[in-house]
């Protein structure tokens, strides 16, 4: 038989050929596909949920430090202690007064003492004195000792007032020492605690190139009078900026979709610091940013399951964390204010299902001056990003 | 026809169940003997079958209006077949073929008198390997590169496979003068 009118055959007749379906085909069908929903949906949460988990591991791998306080020496370290706030002369000749003033009152209390060997008191200092005594004393002794002590207590003469107050001051001084100690010790013993302390003067610019950072280990009252000035020495070296981002597309025509974002980004800059007279080589500025932001993409080409764009779109970050590292210490500095950028670029959106896509977009980005910490951001403003993200079409 | 089905698959993209309906009512006789010629059995066929219209559905809005809808639809089912039969790795095999074990012939004085009924019969009795091949190439008319590229075998297998199960066609059909 020719191999040419068999194939022939074939063709004709099964090509066109029928079968009748039966009714629970469909059914199946429907089912299948309501399977298959769901199934998407989890995915798609899951996606979400994943990326969302993405970024917060890398954020809490990278603010890891804020609760490695206890791996940082203890304030004997030398190092550690070069970091120490050292309270003003002011402060000092203060406390050099009270304790004149402590040793002057003491002797007054020592005199008072030895006048009244036998007063009948309920100071402990007097019971203690009257312990020393041997003899009973005499009825005129006691007379006068309860004269004085009653004149004392109802009319206490101008140096006793100030004494007086002087204790109190002392007192008060203790018991604010005393309530940062128990603080600290709330917080773990932290010798040289990372929570950000804000100082006055804090501030940070390019052009400035030092830092003013006040750690928070010292009584709060005094950290504001004499913070560590963190210079720059030199050029700084910059860690390649990442930033983790999710976006939602929202397809206003067929080709022109609304994309809001989400984005986490870190910047590391290095450069050799001096510190109190110190040099610190290494030491590293640490910037996390979490922004929002608003981006137009033009869709220009669809090829299978790959869609060329391009986009338009502003960023608004804040600095949620800004922290020095130098030797084996570390401060923490406030960031006021946001970080504006603009950005065009190009990207492409490999789609994964029908509404979810992932997608890299290589873009030219502007950083405007908005008085953030020197960064790669703030010294090169016109920077070209790779951006790595998800997308949920709605 | 094509504005017909060009109704439906506009209906279809925006995922209405109506013309989804529609779409597997107009296609589904041809679709479903397309699986049953691909399956080893009517089971499979059937989940062939399913499954081929569970992506022709998700995947409607890549048909870009290019050529005829059905032909688009074909592929589609096709693809489905394959995967199905990958999985069951009989395509790579090498399976024996006993040509003298031929079971029942089919009798005729000429072959076009032959039925399309025993036309199904006989290719649903041809070995999965054989068949496969054979499908693809006689009747849905792909070229030996496409075939080897859609399953993954040397074209040189592909040329024995088909030649192997147009005798064991031929074998089957005894025309009786």
């Amino acid at each position: 038989m020719d191999s040419t009118k068999l194939d022939k055959i074939f063709k004709e007749r099964l090509s066109q050929a029928e079968c009748a379906p039966t009714d629970d085909l469909w059914q199946g069908i429907m089912h299948k596909m309501a399977v298959r929903r769901r199934r998407r949906i989890v995915f798609r949460i899951a996606g979400g949920v994943s990326a969302v988990a993405a970024c917060l591991a890398a954020g809490l791998i990278l603010f890891r430090g804020e609760h490695m306080s206890s791996d940082l020496p203890q304030a004997h370290s030398p190092i550690a202690e070069s970091v120490l706030v050292e309270p003003s002369n002011e402060i000092v000749d203060d406390v050099a007064d009270i304790r004149s003033q402590i040793e002057s009152l003491s002797s007054v209390m020592a005199l008072a003492q030895n006048d009244m060997p036998s007063c009948q008191s309920s100071g402990s200092g007097l019971l203690s004195a009257k312990d020393l005594l041997s003899d009973t004393p005499s009825d005129d002794v006691i007379e006068e000792t309860q004269e004085f002590t009653s004149i004392q207590q109802e009319t206490p003469s101008n140096s006793d007032a100030t004494v007086a107050d002087q204790t109190n001051n002392v007192q008060e001084f203790w018991n604010a020492i005393e309530r940062e100690d128990a603080m600290l010790n709330q917080r773990g013993h932290a010798p040289v605690s990372v929570t950000l302390s804000t100082s006055s003067g804090a501030r940070l610019s390019s052009v400035q190139q030092a830092a003013v950072a006040a750690p928070s280990y010292s009584p709060a009252f005094f950290s504001s009078l004499n913070a560590p000035v963190i210079e720059q020495q030199g050029d700084a070296h910059y860690s390649l900026p990442l930033t983790f981002a999710v976006r939602v597309g929202v397809p206003l025509t067929d080709q022109l979709t609304l994309a809001p974002a989400i984005s986490y980004s870190y910047l590391e800059t290095s450069f050799d610091a001096l510190v109190k007279k110190e040099k610190f080589q290494g030491t590293s500025r640490q910037l996390h940013y979490v922004g929002v932001g608003l981006a137009a993409d033009y869709n220009w080409l669809s090829l299978g399951d790959f869609l060329f764009y391009s986009k338009l779109g502003f960023n608004a970050e804040k600095c949620v964390k800004s922290r020095y590292v130098y030797g084996s210490a570390q401060v923490g500095l406030d960031v006021k204010g946001l970080q504006w950028s603009l950005l065009a670029g190009a990207g492409v959106e490999y789609k994964l299902g029908r509404n979810l896509g992932i997608y890299a977009d290589p873009s030219l980005n502007y950083y405007f001056d908005n008085d953030q910490p020197g960064s790669i951001r703030t010294d090169h403003p016109l920077m070209v990003g790779l951006e790595l993200g998800l997308r949920f079409n709605l | 026809m094509a504005d017909k089905f060009h109704i439906i698959v506009q209906g279809c993209l925006r995922g209405d169940a109506r013309y989804q309906k529609q779409m597997y009512e107009a296609l589904a006789p041809r679709m479903l003997a397309l699986c049953r010629r691909y399956a080893k059995d009517s089971e499979e066929a059937k989940d062939i079958f399913q499954d081929g219209f569970v992506t022709l559905f998700e995947k409607i809005d890549q048909y870009k209006g290019e050529g005829a809808f059905e032909g688009w639809a074909r592929k589609i089912f096709v693809r489905t077949a394959l995967m199905h039969i990958r999985k069951n790795n009989v395509l790579n095999d090498a399976e024996e073929i006993d040509m003298a074990d031929l079971g029942d012939m089919v009798h005729c004085n000429v072959i076009d008198e032959i039925q399309t009924s025993e036309l199904m019969r006989l290719i649903d009795e041809m070995p999965q390997s054989l068949k496969v091949v054979f499908n693809l190439s006689v009747i849905e008319g792909y070229s030996h590169v496409e075939i080897s590229k859609m399953l993954g075998v040397p074209e040189g297998t592909l040329r024995s496979r088909l030649s192997r199960g147009r005798e064991w066609l031929q074998a089957k059909i005894k025309i009786e003068k």
